[in-house]
Protein backbone atom coordinates (compact mmCIF):
# COMPACT_ATOMS: atom_id res chain seq x y z
CA UNK A 1 0.00 0.00 0.00
CA UNK A 2 1.14 3.76 -1.15
CA UNK A 3 2.25 6.43 1.41
CA UNK A 4 -0.97 8.99 1.58
CA UNK A 5 0.45 12.18 -0.59
CA UNK A 6 -0.20 15.40 0.69
CA UNK A 7 -0.83 18.36 -0.52
CA UNK A 8 1.44 20.89 0.63
CA UNK A 9 -0.18 24.45 2.34
CA UNK A 10 2.83 26.38 2.84
CA UNK A 11 5.95 26.95 0.60
CA UNK A 12 9.44 28.11 1.30
CA UNK A 13 10.80 31.06 -0.32
CA UNK A 14 14.29 31.32 -0.49
CA UNK A 15 16.87 34.62 -1.44
CA UNK A 16 20.61 35.01 -1.14
CA UNK A 17 24.11 37.03 -1.81
CA UNK A 18 27.77 36.28 -0.92
CA UNK A 19 29.83 39.31 -1.79
CA UNK A 20 33.09 39.97 -1.57
CA UNK A 21 34.76 41.75 1.11
CA UNK A 22 37.21 44.61 1.05
CA UNK A 23 40.05 42.56 1.94
CA UNK A 24 39.87 40.62 -0.71
CA UNK A 25 39.10 42.90 -3.24
CA UNK A 26 41.75 45.10 -2.48
CA UNK A 27 44.04 42.41 -2.79
CA UNK A 28 42.37 41.61 -6.45
CA UNK A 29 41.47 38.44 -4.68
CA UNK A 30 38.06 36.51 -5.13
CA UNK A 31 34.98 35.98 -2.98
CA UNK A 32 36.12 32.95 -0.73
CA UNK A 33 31.83 32.15 0.60
CA UNK A 34 29.61 30.70 -1.66
CA UNK A 35 25.87 29.38 -1.31
CA UNK A 36 23.36 26.84 -2.47
CA UNK A 37 20.01 25.92 -2.21
CA UNK A 38 17.97 22.81 -3.80
CA UNK A 39 14.36 21.63 -3.21
CA UNK A 40 13.00 18.16 -3.61
CA UNK A 41 9.20 16.78 -3.50
CA UNK A 42 9.19 13.70 -0.97
CA UNK A 43 7.35 10.78 -1.35
CA UNK A 44 4.55 11.63 0.98
CA UNK A 45 3.99 14.93 -1.35
CA UNK A 46 5.60 17.57 1.06
CA UNK A 47 8.23 19.60 -0.39
CA UNK A 48 11.58 19.90 1.30
CA UNK A 49 14.39 22.85 0.80
CA UNK A 50 18.11 23.12 1.80
CA UNK A 51 20.20 25.72 1.41
CA UNK A 52 23.83 26.16 2.66
CA UNK A 53 26.57 28.69 3.05
CA UNK A 54 29.88 28.29 3.01
CA UNK A 55 33.25 30.26 3.52
CA UNK A 56 36.34 29.19 2.75
CA UNK A 57 39.14 29.35 4.67
CA UNK A 58 41.62 32.31 4.00
CA UNK A 59 44.92 30.40 4.35
CA UNK A 60 43.59 27.12 2.59
CA UNK A 61 44.53 27.67 -1.42
CA UNK A 62 41.83 25.98 -2.52
CA UNK A 63 39.44 27.39 0.42
CA UNK A 64 37.11 28.88 -2.25
CA UNK A 65 36.66 26.19 -4.31
CA UNK A 66 35.65 23.57 -1.60
CA UNK A 67 33.08 26.26 -0.47
CA UNK A 68 31.20 26.23 -3.91
CA UNK A 69 31.21 22.65 -3.66
CA UNK A 70 30.51 22.27 -0.31
CA UNK A 71 27.65 24.69 -0.27
CA UNK A 72 26.10 22.52 -3.07
CA UNK A 73 27.24 18.89 -2.37
CA UNK A 74 25.43 20.00 1.40
CA UNK A 75 22.11 21.51 -0.23
CA UNK A 76 21.81 18.67 -2.30
CA UNK A 77 22.79 16.06 -0.07
CA UNK A 78 20.05 17.00 2.62
CA UNK A 79 17.22 17.16 0.18
CA UNK A 80 18.23 13.49 -0.87
CA UNK A 81 18.84 12.73 2.67
CA UNK A 82 15.35 14.01 4.66
CA UNK A 83 14.58 10.91 5.91
CA UNK A 84 18.02 10.08 7.34
CA UNK A 85 18.13 13.26 8.31
CA UNK A 86 14.98 13.73 10.67
CA UNK A 87 15.39 9.62 11.59
CA UNK A 88 18.82 9.06 12.55
CA UNK A 89 20.36 9.36 15.73
CA UNK A 90 23.18 12.36 16.43
CA UNK A 91 26.13 10.42 16.06
CA UNK A 92 24.79 8.68 12.61
CA UNK A 93 23.53 12.22 10.82
CA UNK A 94 27.11 13.76 11.87
CA UNK A 95 28.86 10.88 10.46
CA UNK A 96 26.71 10.75 7.05
CA UNK A 97 26.82 14.38 6.44
CA UNK A 98 30.48 15.14 7.21
CA UNK A 99 31.41 11.54 5.27
CA UNK A 100 29.32 12.07 2.05
CA UNK A 101 31.39 16.04 2.08
CA UNK A 102 34.65 14.68 2.52
CA UNK A 103 34.16 12.21 0.03
CA UNK A 104 33.23 15.17 -2.58
CA UNK A 105 36.47 16.99 -1.45
CA UNK A 106 38.72 14.05 -1.90
CA UNK A 107 38.03 13.14 -5.04
CA UNK A 108 38.03 16.86 -6.01
CA UNK A 109 41.75 17.07 -4.31
CA UNK A 110 42.80 13.93 -6.13
CA UNK A 111 41.53 15.31 -9.26
CA UNK A 112 44.39 18.32 -8.88
CA UNK A 113 46.23 16.87 -7.29
CA UNK A 114 46.12 19.06 -3.82
CA UNK A 115 45.34 18.17 -0.39
CA UNK A 116 42.23 17.53 1.16
CA UNK A 117 42.90 20.27 3.85
CA UNK A 118 43.60 22.72 1.14
CA UNK A 119 39.80 22.99 0.49
CA UNK A 120 39.34 24.39 4.12
CA UNK A 121 35.55 26.12 4.92
CA UNK A 122 32.71 26.32 6.97
CA UNK A 123 29.17 24.56 6.82
CA UNK A 124 26.26 26.76 7.85
CA UNK A 125 22.73 24.88 6.30
CA UNK A 126 19.51 24.10 7.04
CA UNK A 127 16.51 21.87 6.13
CA UNK A 128 12.86 22.28 6.05
CA UNK A 129 10.10 20.77 5.10
CA UNK A 130 6.70 21.90 3.78
CA UNK A 131 5.14 19.89 6.83
CA UNK A 132 7.59 21.59 9.78
CA UNK A 133 10.13 19.68 10.01
CA UNK A 134 13.19 21.31 10.47
CA UNK A 135 16.93 20.90 11.20
CA UNK A 136 20.26 23.37 11.26
CA UNK A 137 23.97 21.91 10.37
CA UNK A 138 26.40 23.97 11.59
CA UNK A 139 30.48 23.64 11.40
CA UNK A 140 32.96 26.68 12.25
CA UNK A 141 31.67 30.28 12.18
CA UNK A 142 28.78 32.51 10.94
CA UNK A 143 25.41 31.46 12.65
CA UNK A 144 21.80 30.72 11.82
CA UNK A 145 18.74 32.66 13.24
CA UNK A 146 15.80 31.79 13.72
CA UNK A 147 11.51 33.17 13.44
CA UNK A 148 9.26 30.98 15.91
CA UNK A 149 5.91 32.33 17.02
CA UNK A 150 7.25 35.84 16.38
CA UNK A 151 10.71 35.89 17.91
CA UNK A 152 13.98 35.57 16.51
CA UNK A 153 16.70 33.29 18.10
CA UNK A 154 19.62 32.33 17.83
CA UNK A 155 19.60 28.57 16.14
CA UNK A 156 23.05 27.89 16.08
CA UNK A 157 25.99 29.96 17.41
CA UNK A 158 29.18 30.81 15.65
CA UNK A 159 31.91 28.26 17.20
CA UNK A 160 35.47 29.74 17.18
CA UNK A 161 38.74 28.41 18.79
CA UNK A 162 39.98 30.73 21.69
CA UNK A 163 41.22 33.31 19.64
CA UNK A 164 39.45 35.82 16.56
CA UNK A 165 41.47 33.79 13.75
CA UNK A 166 40.74 30.15 14.63
CA UNK A 167 37.52 28.40 13.57
CA UNK A 168 36.53 24.94 12.61
CA UNK A 169 36.78 23.69 9.44
CA UNK A 170 34.90 20.25 7.00
CA UNK A 171 38.49 19.49 6.46
CA UNK A 172 39.47 18.65 10.35
CA UNK A 173 40.27 15.34 11.23
CA UNK A 174 37.80 16.02 14.23
CA UNK A 175 34.77 17.41 12.10
CA UNK A 176 32.54 14.87 12.97
CA UNK A 177 33.01 16.45 16.72
CA UNK A 178 32.24 19.90 15.73
CA UNK A 179 29.74 20.08 13.43
CA UNK A 180 26.38 20.49 15.28
CA UNK A 181 22.92 19.51 14.30
CA UNK A 182 19.81 21.36 15.84
CA UNK A 183 16.25 20.85 14.83
CA UNK A 184 12.54 20.16 15.39
CA UNK A 185 9.71 18.49 13.90
CA UNK A 186 5.88 19.02 14.35
CA UNK A 187 4.58 18.55 17.92
CA UNK A 188 7.78 18.97 19.49
CA UNK A 189 8.16 21.96 22.46
CA UNK A 190 9.91 23.68 19.88
CA UNK A 191 7.43 26.05 18.01
CA UNK A 192 7.06 25.69 14.25
CA UNK A 193 9.68 28.04 12.35
CA UNK A 194 8.55 30.79 9.95
CA UNK A 195 11.85 31.95 8.86
CA UNK A 196 15.39 31.23 8.94
CA UNK A 197 18.43 33.70 7.94
CA UNK A 198 21.93 32.26 7.52
CA UNK A 199 25.19 34.24 7.27
CA UNK A 200 28.60 34.32 7.18
CA UNK A 201 30.89 35.80 9.70
CA UNK A 202 31.35 38.62 7.29
CA UNK A 203 27.88 39.53 8.15
CA UNK A 204 27.48 38.06 11.55
CA UNK A 205 29.27 40.78 13.71
CA UNK A 206 25.99 43.24 12.39
CA UNK A 207 23.56 40.80 12.97
CA UNK A 208 24.18 39.24 16.34
CA UNK A 209 25.98 40.97 19.67
CA UNK A 210 28.47 38.72 20.08
CA UNK A 211 28.31 39.01 24.25
CA UNK A 212 24.61 39.25 24.92
CA UNK A 213 23.29 37.21 21.96
CA UNK A 214 21.30 40.14 20.76
CA UNK A 215 19.67 39.32 17.21
CA UNK A 216 19.68 42.56 15.09
CA UNK A 217 15.83 43.43 14.32
CA UNK A 218 16.30 44.30 11.04
CA UNK A 219 15.81 40.38 10.56
CA UNK A 220 12.11 41.00 10.67
CA UNK A 221 12.21 43.84 7.64
CA UNK A 222 14.30 41.33 5.61
CA UNK A 223 12.10 38.33 6.19
CA UNK A 224 8.77 40.57 5.15
CA UNK A 225 10.76 41.64 2.03
CA UNK A 226 10.70 38.05 0.89
CA UNK A 227 6.92 37.45 2.48
CA UNK A 228 5.99 40.69 -0.10
CA UNK A 229 8.34 40.19 -3.05
CA UNK A 230 9.70 38.07 -5.91
CA UNK A 231 12.61 35.92 -4.67
CA UNK A 232 14.89 37.47 -7.39
CA UNK A 233 13.89 40.95 -6.28
CA UNK A 234 15.05 40.12 -2.61
CA UNK A 235 17.98 38.39 -3.93
CA UNK A 236 19.55 41.86 -6.06
CA UNK A 237 17.98 43.82 -2.44
CA UNK A 238 20.74 41.64 -0.47
CA UNK A 239 23.04 41.46 -2.87
CA UNK A 240 23.35 45.77 -2.46
CA UNK A 241 22.88 46.03 0.86
CA UNK A 242 25.54 43.50 1.52
CA UNK A 243 27.79 45.87 -1.10
CA UNK A 244 26.71 48.87 0.43
CA UNK A 245 26.18 48.24 4.32
CA UNK A 246 27.35 45.14 5.75
CA UNK A 247 30.87 44.99 3.77
CA UNK A 248 31.30 48.74 5.66
CA UNK A 249 31.07 46.81 8.92
CA UNK A 250 33.67 44.00 7.92
CA UNK A 251 36.70 43.40 5.72
CA UNK A 252 35.58 39.68 5.16
CA UNK A 253 33.61 38.40 2.43
CA UNK A 254 29.61 38.96 3.13
CA UNK A 255 27.15 35.67 2.85
CA UNK A 256 23.36 36.42 3.81
CA UNK A 257 20.70 33.89 2.91
CA UNK A 258 16.99 34.02 4.19
CA UNK A 259 14.13 31.36 3.77
CA UNK A 260 10.59 32.50 4.72
CA UNK A 261 7.48 30.09 4.86
CA UNK A 262 4.35 31.22 3.87
CA UNK A 263 0.96 29.85 2.82
CA UNK A 264 0.30 28.20 -0.94
CA UNK A 265 -1.47 30.34 -2.76
CA UNK A 266 -2.49 27.56 -5.65
CA UNK A 267 0.87 26.99 -6.45
CA UNK A 268 1.61 24.16 -8.34
CA UNK A 269 3.44 21.82 -5.90
CA UNK A 270 5.23 19.64 -8.96
CA UNK A 271 8.04 21.56 -8.66
CA UNK A 272 10.83 19.90 -10.13
CA UNK A 273 14.65 19.37 -8.01
CA UNK A 274 16.10 22.66 -8.74
CA UNK A 275 19.71 23.70 -7.47
CA UNK A 276 20.24 27.52 -6.92
CA UNK A 277 24.00 28.91 -6.18
CA UNK A 278 25.65 31.90 -5.84
CA UNK A 279 28.92 33.70 -5.41
CA UNK A 280 30.61 36.70 -6.67
CA UNK A 281 33.59 35.56 -8.37
CA UNK B 1 8.26 45.75 -3.39
CA UNK B 2 10.55 48.18 -4.94
CA UNK B 3 14.35 48.36 -4.20
CA UNK B 4 14.39 51.59 -2.55
CA UNK B 5 11.85 49.98 -0.18
CA UNK B 6 14.49 47.13 0.73
CA UNK B 7 17.42 49.21 1.97
CA UNK B 8 18.82 48.79 5.33
CA UNK B 9 20.72 51.62 7.19
CA UNK B 10 23.98 50.76 9.23
CA UNK B 11 22.58 52.28 12.32
CA UNK B 12 19.77 49.40 12.29
CA UNK B 13 23.09 47.09 12.15
CA UNK B 14 24.34 45.76 15.68
CA UNK B 15 28.00 46.86 16.67
CA UNK B 16 30.81 44.05 18.07
CA UNK B 17 33.81 45.05 19.64
CA UNK B 18 36.67 45.12 17.37
CA UNK B 19 39.07 41.96 17.86
CA UNK B 20 42.07 43.13 19.82
CA UNK B 21 45.92 41.95 19.67
CA UNK B 22 47.19 42.29 22.85
CA UNK B 23 51.01 43.08 23.08
CA UNK B 24 53.19 43.30 26.22
CA UNK B 25 56.68 44.86 26.05
CA UNK B 26 59.11 43.49 28.44
CA UNK B 27 61.34 46.02 28.65
CA UNK B 28 65.17 46.26 29.80
CA UNK B 29 65.39 49.25 32.19
CA UNK B 30 68.42 48.30 33.95
CA UNK B 31 71.86 50.31 34.21
CA UNK B 32 73.36 49.35 31.45
CA UNK B 33 70.46 50.75 29.14
CA UNK B 34 71.45 54.06 30.54
CA UNK B 35 72.23 57.01 27.49
CA UNK B 36 71.75 56.47 23.72
CA UNK B 37 70.02 52.65 24.11
CA UNK B 38 67.18 53.93 26.20
CA UNK B 39 67.04 57.26 24.08
CA UNK B 40 66.80 55.00 21.09
CA UNK B 41 64.24 52.19 22.39
CA UNK B 42 61.89 55.80 23.54
CA UNK B 43 62.31 56.55 20.16
CA UNK B 44 61.22 53.37 18.82
CA UNK B 45 58.05 52.95 21.06
CA UNK B 46 56.98 56.42 19.99
CA UNK B 47 57.48 54.90 16.36
CA UNK B 48 55.40 52.13 16.66
CA UNK B 49 52.86 53.74 18.28
CA UNK B 50 52.89 56.12 15.75
CA UNK B 51 52.55 53.68 12.80
CA UNK B 52 49.54 51.60 14.35
CA UNK B 53 47.26 54.82 15.07
CA UNK B 54 47.97 55.51 10.90
CA UNK B 55 46.04 52.18 10.04
CA UNK B 56 42.03 52.54 11.34
CA UNK B 57 41.97 48.60 11.47
CA UNK B 58 45.39 48.32 13.61
CA UNK B 59 44.89 51.10 15.73
CA UNK B 60 41.09 50.10 17.17
CA UNK B 61 42.82 46.53 17.05
CA UNK B 62 45.83 46.60 18.98
CA UNK B 63 45.91 47.32 22.42
CA UNK B 64 49.49 47.86 24.60
CA UNK B 65 51.45 47.03 27.84
CA UNK B 66 54.71 48.35 29.02
CA UNK B 67 56.27 46.60 31.40
CA UNK B 68 59.88 47.43 32.59
CA UNK B 69 62.66 45.52 34.80
CA UNK B 70 65.80 46.11 36.47
CA UNK B 71 65.56 45.46 39.90
CA UNK B 72 62.12 44.59 40.01
CA UNK B 73 59.37 44.82 37.66
CA UNK B 74 56.88 47.40 36.98
CA UNK B 75 53.67 48.20 34.62
CA UNK B 76 54.56 51.65 33.31
CA UNK B 77 51.25 51.28 30.90
CA UNK B 78 48.81 49.02 31.62
CA UNK B 79 46.62 47.40 28.22
CA UNK B 80 45.05 49.94 26.83
CA UNK B 81 44.08 50.41 23.12
CA UNK B 82 46.55 52.02 21.41
CA UNK B 83 44.06 54.82 20.27
CA UNK B 84 43.40 55.93 23.75
CA UNK B 85 47.08 56.50 24.15
CA UNK B 86 48.65 59.47 22.17
CA UNK B 87 52.05 59.30 23.21
CA UNK B 88 53.48 56.50 25.16
CA UNK B 89 54.88 57.10 28.61
CA UNK B 90 58.82 57.45 28.76
CA UNK B 91 60.41 54.71 29.80
CA UNK B 92 63.13 55.51 32.20
CA UNK B 93 66.65 54.04 33.64
CA UNK B 94 66.27 53.20 36.86
CA UNK B 95 69.95 52.24 37.53
CA UNK B 96 69.61 48.91 38.64
CA UNK B 97 70.00 45.25 37.94
CA UNK B 98 68.37 42.90 35.68
CA UNK B 99 65.43 40.77 36.67
CA UNK B 100 64.17 39.47 33.42
CA UNK B 101 62.40 36.89 35.25
CA UNK B 102 60.68 39.47 37.14
CA UNK B 103 59.46 41.45 34.06
CA UNK B 104 58.13 38.10 32.17
CA UNK B 105 56.05 37.08 34.53
CA UNK B 106 54.72 39.95 34.98
CA UNK B 107 53.98 40.43 32.07
CA UNK B 108 52.83 37.19 31.45
CA UNK B 109 50.30 37.77 34.31
CA UNK B 110 49.02 41.40 33.03
CA UNK B 111 47.83 39.13 29.44
CA UNK B 112 46.26 36.57 31.28
CA UNK B 113 44.42 39.32 33.10
CA UNK B 114 43.31 40.98 30.21
CA UNK B 115 42.29 37.95 28.08
CA UNK B 116 40.01 37.63 31.46
CA UNK B 117 38.81 40.72 30.76
CA UNK B 118 37.89 40.25 27.29
CA UNK B 119 36.51 36.88 27.82
CA UNK B 120 33.61 38.61 30.59
CA UNK B 121 33.41 41.99 28.28
CA UNK B 122 32.53 39.57 25.40
CA UNK B 123 35.29 40.93 23.08
CA UNK B 124 37.05 38.18 20.81
CA UNK B 125 41.27 38.38 20.48
CA UNK B 126 43.83 36.97 18.37
CA UNK B 127 47.12 35.60 19.92
CA UNK B 128 48.82 37.81 22.58
CA UNK B 129 52.18 38.98 21.80
CA UNK B 130 54.95 39.10 24.18
CA UNK B 131 58.17 41.54 22.88
CA UNK B 132 60.97 40.98 25.67
CA UNK B 133 64.18 42.95 25.09
CA UNK B 134 67.34 43.42 26.96
CA UNK B 135 70.99 44.08 26.68
CA UNK B 136 72.40 42.05 29.08
CA UNK B 137 72.46 39.02 31.42
CA UNK B 138 69.88 37.93 34.28
CA UNK B 139 70.85 38.79 38.03
CA UNK B 140 68.25 36.52 39.57
CA UNK B 141 67.10 33.00 38.50
CA UNK B 142 63.42 33.28 38.06
CA UNK B 143 63.74 33.78 34.33
CA UNK B 144 64.57 29.85 34.17
CA UNK B 145 60.84 29.73 35.35
CA UNK B 146 59.17 32.59 33.51
CA UNK B 147 60.87 31.20 30.57
CA UNK B 148 59.46 27.51 31.12
CA UNK B 149 55.73 29.60 31.49
CA UNK B 150 56.49 31.34 28.39
CA UNK B 151 57.71 28.39 26.19
CA UNK B 152 54.21 26.11 27.97
CA UNK B 153 52.10 29.19 26.78
CA UNK B 154 53.55 29.04 23.08
CA UNK B 155 53.52 24.95 22.69
CA UNK B 156 49.95 25.26 23.05
CA UNK B 157 49.99 27.77 21.12
CA UNK B 158 48.60 30.82 23.22
CA UNK B 159 51.47 33.09 22.81
CA UNK B 160 53.88 34.74 20.33
CA UNK B 161 57.46 35.14 21.96
CA UNK B 162 59.59 38.10 20.63
CA UNK B 163 62.92 37.52 22.16
CA UNK B 164 65.46 40.30 21.28
CA UNK B 165 68.98 41.10 22.20
CA UNK B 166 70.33 44.35 22.47
CA UNK B 167 74.13 45.25 21.87
CA UNK B 168 76.97 42.55 22.37
CA UNK B 169 76.46 41.86 25.83
CA UNK B 170 73.28 40.28 25.24
CA UNK B 171 72.54 36.94 27.03
CA UNK B 172 70.99 34.72 23.78
CA UNK B 173 71.28 31.88 25.51
CA UNK B 174 68.88 33.04 28.25
CA UNK B 175 66.79 34.51 25.43
CA UNK B 176 66.40 31.24 24.20
CA UNK B 177 64.89 29.79 26.92
CA UNK B 178 61.54 31.91 26.29
CA UNK B 179 60.64 30.19 22.93
CA UNK B 180 60.96 27.33 21.17
CA UNK B 181 59.62 28.16 17.97
CA UNK B 182 61.14 31.53 17.64
CA UNK B 183 65.17 32.02 17.97
CA UNK B 184 66.47 35.09 19.39
CA UNK B 185 67.05 37.77 17.06
CA UNK B 186 70.21 40.08 18.08
CA UNK B 187 68.96 44.04 17.27
CA UNK B 188 71.73 45.68 14.35
CA UNK B 189 73.35 48.40 16.27
CA UNK B 190 70.55 50.19 17.59
CA UNK B 191 68.18 49.31 15.23
CA UNK B 192 64.95 50.10 17.44
CA UNK B 193 63.33 52.29 14.70
CA UNK B 194 63.47 49.95 12.47
CA UNK B 195 62.34 47.01 14.77
CA UNK B 196 59.64 48.95 15.88
CA UNK B 197 58.20 49.94 12.28
CA UNK B 198 58.57 46.01 11.51
CA UNK B 199 56.87 45.41 14.20
CA UNK B 200 53.64 47.76 14.14
CA UNK B 201 53.14 45.80 10.19
CA UNK B 202 53.42 42.59 11.37
CA UNK B 203 50.50 43.75 14.10
CA UNK B 204 48.82 45.55 11.41
CA UNK B 205 48.80 42.39 9.22
CA UNK B 206 47.26 39.87 12.21
CA UNK B 207 44.58 42.93 13.33
CA UNK B 208 43.60 41.90 9.43
CA UNK B 209 43.34 38.32 9.42
CA UNK B 210 40.60 36.22 9.14
CA UNK B 211 39.15 33.06 10.65
CA UNK B 212 41.79 30.34 9.14
CA UNK B 213 44.43 32.31 8.29
CA UNK B 214 47.77 31.90 9.47
CA UNK B 215 49.59 34.93 9.57
CA UNK B 216 53.03 35.02 8.35
CA UNK B 217 55.52 37.58 9.42
CA UNK B 218 57.96 39.62 6.81
CA UNK B 219 60.94 37.78 7.19
CA UNK B 220 62.87 39.71 4.53
CA UNK B 221 62.08 43.02 6.69
CA UNK B 222 64.04 41.28 9.93
CA UNK B 223 66.93 41.71 7.84
CA UNK B 224 66.47 45.46 8.45
CA UNK B 225 67.09 45.30 11.93
CA UNK B 226 68.45 42.15 12.91
CA UNK B 227 72.04 40.57 12.56
CA UNK B 228 71.06 36.91 10.72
Amino acid sequence: MGRAVTEPASHWKVAGASVIGKHHEAARGRCEDAWASARQQLPDGHEALAVCVSDGAGSAANGWVGAQLVSRVVANWLVNNTDKMFSADADDRQWAIVSAIKRVLRRAALGRGADLKSYACTIIAVLVTTEGKWLSVHLGDGGIVGLFDGFLRIVSAPRRGEFANETFFVTDNDAIDNIIINGGKPGSKTPQPQAFALFSDGVEGSLVNRHTGEVCQVLFRVFDWLTNSEEADVTTALETNLRDVFRERSSDDCSLVIIVQQPCSGKSTDTPPSLQTGSDD
Amino acid sequence: MSQDLMRIRTEELLLNPTNRVPIAFCLDASGSMDGQPMQELNEGVQIFFQAIHADPIAKASAEVAIIVFSDDAEVILDFQGVSNVAYPPEIACTGGSTNLGAGVNLALDRLRARKKEYRSAGVDYFQPWLVLMTDGKPTTEEHRQAGAKACKLEAQGKLVVFPIGIGPYADMAVLAMFSNKRSPLRLKGLNFREFFQWLSKSVVRVSQSRPGEKVSLDLEGIKGWAEL
